[in-house]
């Protein structure tokens, strides 16, 4: 019975979606109040129907109804509570319901946190979103229903893949989802913004907040993803370009120039167009992204053929969003404007060329990713890139845009020039190179791309904390604490993203550059030395967890003598699978990983070992943190608080002096 | 802190946001195309480079050890799905024919030797394995896009053909094609 529920919440879901998809939208073209107001109750209706299905398959799974086909495929009674919750998202079908009820969460807060935005701006985002949610609601009615029943019900479920049960799928693809669909807002605001042809200063600072917390999520998604990767899969990789990290890295990509965008349209009025454009082009990414992963056609294009009505309806729905959208961008993109002018050097110009290399850094992305799809379509047989081509061309562009990053801020609104740039960077300059020959004599022994990755890396780092000193020094106030404070925590936000920006780089060019693996056999008493560290084969030992049986090494790890620590790596195989699963055992230092992973068994007591030690790997996850809590300064800027609806007028003025502020 | 200054630039918007466009894009562009040489990649016909690369199994394997040999030279990777699946066709592929006539020579690109290794004793591949790690053969001397990538060579090492993409080899009219092309015969049965 309470499938049933769940299915019948989701068709008044849709029926309360088409409302605010349509009316509201109506209502603001026509400027009938009526109409318009429909926009919020419509909304928070929708959220309660859809929240009330996620809650019906929550039970399903949960209370083990194997009736139902969706939980016999991805669930099993021996599955633990938390993952039994967790594989609702675990398949195509329960992803989808996750994907919806999100966006839900995210159009209830906007009609919550909304009320300085004028009523016909309101109307039209949230009824964009009703739209969006139409499409994903029909999809899974017809094509995908989670509570499809399955009769006669099967006595077990198949189980969630090994690979999954682990508490990365708890909080992973939630965080990405919050992301994915939280360009949907910056979406709407920018098909709002056409719509209604006005996109000034004010538009942008609404929009502004939205955008940035969406790049939050998918940054801390994603960082969550690459990390699970890292100590899941047993490899000691943490990103493979695989399609479905790829998936993920082109909404990021061109939501990070979305967000640096939206400021110079918001303080200088200017890249209007551009801004509009990035919004849609995000938001088309990240429902491709959902798609393609989702549909499995990445792998190969043939998923289509499986199930065709799922394909025809995918390629309907991307051709509706991305082809609606920009029509009504070359129709109304005009009236929009295009903005100020500004000088060849300027900080205007920084933004744009940093905006472009990141357009194109997704593009190669979006190429490599696509391109052994079309191969395959156009019947020259099943090929793939890999990460040759994303290294050489994807490291290039982004040295150069890292390099801006931090030239950037300096640079003065609408005119700068060179020499006085030059002449406030190069001491900062000399020092990141003169850092990095001291890190590379360190570690005694380098290569150009270590050279310049650490040179990158600590020019990240000081050019933030340059600029960090150069507004300080500006600032009027007496003492250094005021000082400090009278900085507004859009900049602190900034310069934290950026200086996380460092770290990460430092992470990724070191552990590239200095990680050694070894891979030896092992026997009781063994020893071992990688990376100045002895790691002892102490014993195996078969243990039996609560769906999988499996086999637990001991390994005494030691440093000159010293103990360090035992790690345990095992191998499982999972009951209803029979899955073998490698299960790796890390050491996390702040300066280095000990990595140890069970390859092939000679006997119970003779292992393949696979031993690694990764050097400041750890420092890739925490640059990506500090980005993301850089995005949360900037978001909790006081100038988004502005409280009411009586500021309105004062819209003008507030961004002259936000511009005056920096 | 703005200069009242209008250069004439300033009242082209339009026309600069192209320009300065074009100079990002021209500026991401040029590393990836610097490091090309003028030097053309061997095609059809021409003689296949005496390579010299590290097996797998940690013995150093030159090309030229198999004189007077066919050979169906693959590039393939762990990362690359594609490749995973044709590796136990070639396997196939390499059992129906005798030592002295022709041979099937693997070459992964794979950063981590050990990941390639690994695989190839899970599928108990008897084919050699050679380590092209730092792809200094197949980016820089075959200028390989994608993988797999396989070259078909006669027994002087000329190239007959090179295929692009996974192929299905142990099916009897692949089989028949490469006996033709490189005038070599089986000596099981499909």
């Amino acid at each position: 019975m309470i499938p049933e529920i769940g299915h019948l919440a989701l068709i008044l879901a849709l029926a309360l979606a088409l409302v605010q998809g349509v009316l509201p939208i109506i209502g603001a073209a026509r400027g009938n109040a009526a109409l318009m107001a429909l926009a919020r109750p419509a909304a928070r209706g929708q959220f309660v129907f859809v929240a009330l299905a996620f809650a019906c398959l929550a039970q399903a799974f949960l209370g083990n109804d194997f009736s139902v086909l969706y939980v016999a495929q991805h669930s099993n009674s021996q599955l633990p509570a938390h993952f039994r919750f967790a594989a609702i998202w675990g398949g195509h079908e329960g992803s989808l319901l996750l994907w919806t009820f999100i966006l839900t969460i995210w159009t209830v807060a906007v009609t919550q946190f909304s009320k300085q935005l004028p009523e016909e701006m309101l109307a039209r985002v949230v009824g964009v979103m009703g739209l969006v949610s139409v499409g994903f609601l029909l999809f899974m009615l017809f094509t995908s229903n989670p509570f499809d029943r399955l009769l006669p019900a099967a006595l077990d479920g198949r189980d969630l893949t090994p690979m999954l049960q682990d508490p990365g799928l708890i909080l992973h693809p939630p965080m990405l989802y919050m992301g994915y669909v939280g360009t949907s807002v910056a979406f709407a605001f920018a098909i709002a913004a056409l719509l209604g042809g006005k996109l000034d200063a004010a538009w942008a600072r609404w929009s502004r907040p939205w955008t940035t917390v969406a790049w939050i999520f998918l940054t801390l998604g994603i960082m969550l993803g690459s990390w699970w990767a890292y100590y899941e899969l047993g490899w000691g990789g943490w990103w493979f370009w695989d399609p479905v990290e790829n998936a993920s890295f082109m909404p990021w990509l061109v939501t990070t120039a979305l967000v640096h965008s939206l400021a110079v349209t918001e303080k200088r009025g200017a890249f209007k167009n551009w801004t509009v454009l990035l919004a849609i082009v995000a938001f088309s990414l990240s429902l491709l992204g959902t798609f393609l992963v989702r549909s499995g056609v990445l792998t190969s294009v043939h998923a289509f053929a499986v199930d065709p009505a799922r394909g025809v309806f995918i390629l309907a729905f991307l051709g509706i969003v991305v082809g609606g959208s920009l029509v009504l961008f070359a129709w109304r993109g005009p009236q929009v404007g295009l903005g100020g002018g500004f000088d060849i050097i300027s900080r205007e110009s920084m933004l744009l060329v940093n905006n472009v290399l990141l357009m194109v850094a997704a593009a190669s992305v979006f190429l490599g990713t696509l391109y052994p799809l079309f191969m395959d379509a156009l019947g020259f047989g099943k090929l793939s890139v890999g990460p040759p081509y994303f290294d050489a061309v994807f490291a290039p562009i982004m040295a150069l845009a890292v390099f801006l990053m931090g030239a950037g801020p300096f640079a003065r609104w609408k005119q700068s020039s060179a020499t006085e740039l030059l002449k406030k960077l190069w001491g900062w300059l000399l020092a990141s190179v003169a850092l990095a020959v001291i890190v590379i004599f360190a570690f005694r022994h380098w290569t150009a791309p270590i050279v310049g990755g650490v040179t990158l890396g600590f020019w990240a780092l000081l050019s933030s904390l340059a600029y960090l000193v150069m507004r300080v020094r500006e600032q009027n106030a007496s003492g250094v604490w005021a000082k400090l404070r009278g900085t507004t925590r859009s900049t602190y936000g900034m310069l934290l993203a950026h200086f996380g920006i460092g770290i990460f780089i430092l992470g990724v060019t070191l552990v590239k550059g200095y990680e050694t693996t070894s891979e030896v056999v092992m026997r009781p008493e063994d020893m071992t030395t990688v990376g100045g560290y002895t790691f002892r084969f102490i014993n195996a030992q078969e243990v039996t967890g609560p769906n999988y049986r499996g086999v637990r090494v001991a390994v005494e790890v030691t440093q000159n003598g010293t103990r360090v620590t035992t790690l345990y790596p095992e191998k499982r195989i999972y009951n209803v699978q029979t899955m073998n699963m490698t299960e790796s055992a890390i050491d996390t230092g702040l300066f280095r990983d000990l990595y140890v992973a069970l390859g092939e068994a000679r006997s119970l007591d003779e292992w393949v070992v696979r031993i690694q030690h990764k050097p400041m790997v750890d420092w890739i996850w925490v640059g990506c943190l500090i980005m993301a809590f850089g995005g949360m300064l900037a978001v909790s800027d006081r100038r988004y608080r502005v409280p009411s609806r009586r500021r309105q007028p004062e819209a003008g003025a507030l961004a002259m002096a936000a511009a005056k502020t920096s | 802190m703005l200069l009242p200054k209008k250069t004439a630039l300033a009242s082209l918007p339009r026309r600069r946001l192209l320009q300065l466009a074009a100079i990002g894009a021209a500026a991401a562009l040029l590393p990836a195309c610097s490091d090309t040489t003028p030097e053309e990649a061997p095609a059809q016909g021409d003689h296949f480079p005496d390579i010299v690369l590290p097996g797998l199994d940690g013995r150093v394997a030159p090309l030229s050890a198999y004189a007077n040999v066919a050979l169906v030279v693959n590039f393939w990777a762990t990362w690359c799905e594609p490749c995973r699946r044709e590796m136990p066709d070639l396997e196939k592929l390499n059992a129906l024919f005798r030592p002295e006539d022709l041979r099937v020579i693997g070459i992964t690109v794979d950063s981590d030797a050990n990941l390639a290794r690994e695989f190839g004793m899970r599928l108990k591949l008897t084919f050699p394995l050679l380590s092209d790690s730092n792809q200094a053969l197949s980016n820089s001397a075959l200028r390989i896009t994608g993988f797999p990538t396989t070259y078909l060579l006669r027994r002087d090492h000329s190239i007959a053909s090179i295929i692009i993409g996974a192929r299905e080899w142990a099916e009897p009219k692949m089989v028949d094609e490469i006996e033709q092309q490189l005038a070599v015969q089986r000596i099981a049965a499909v």
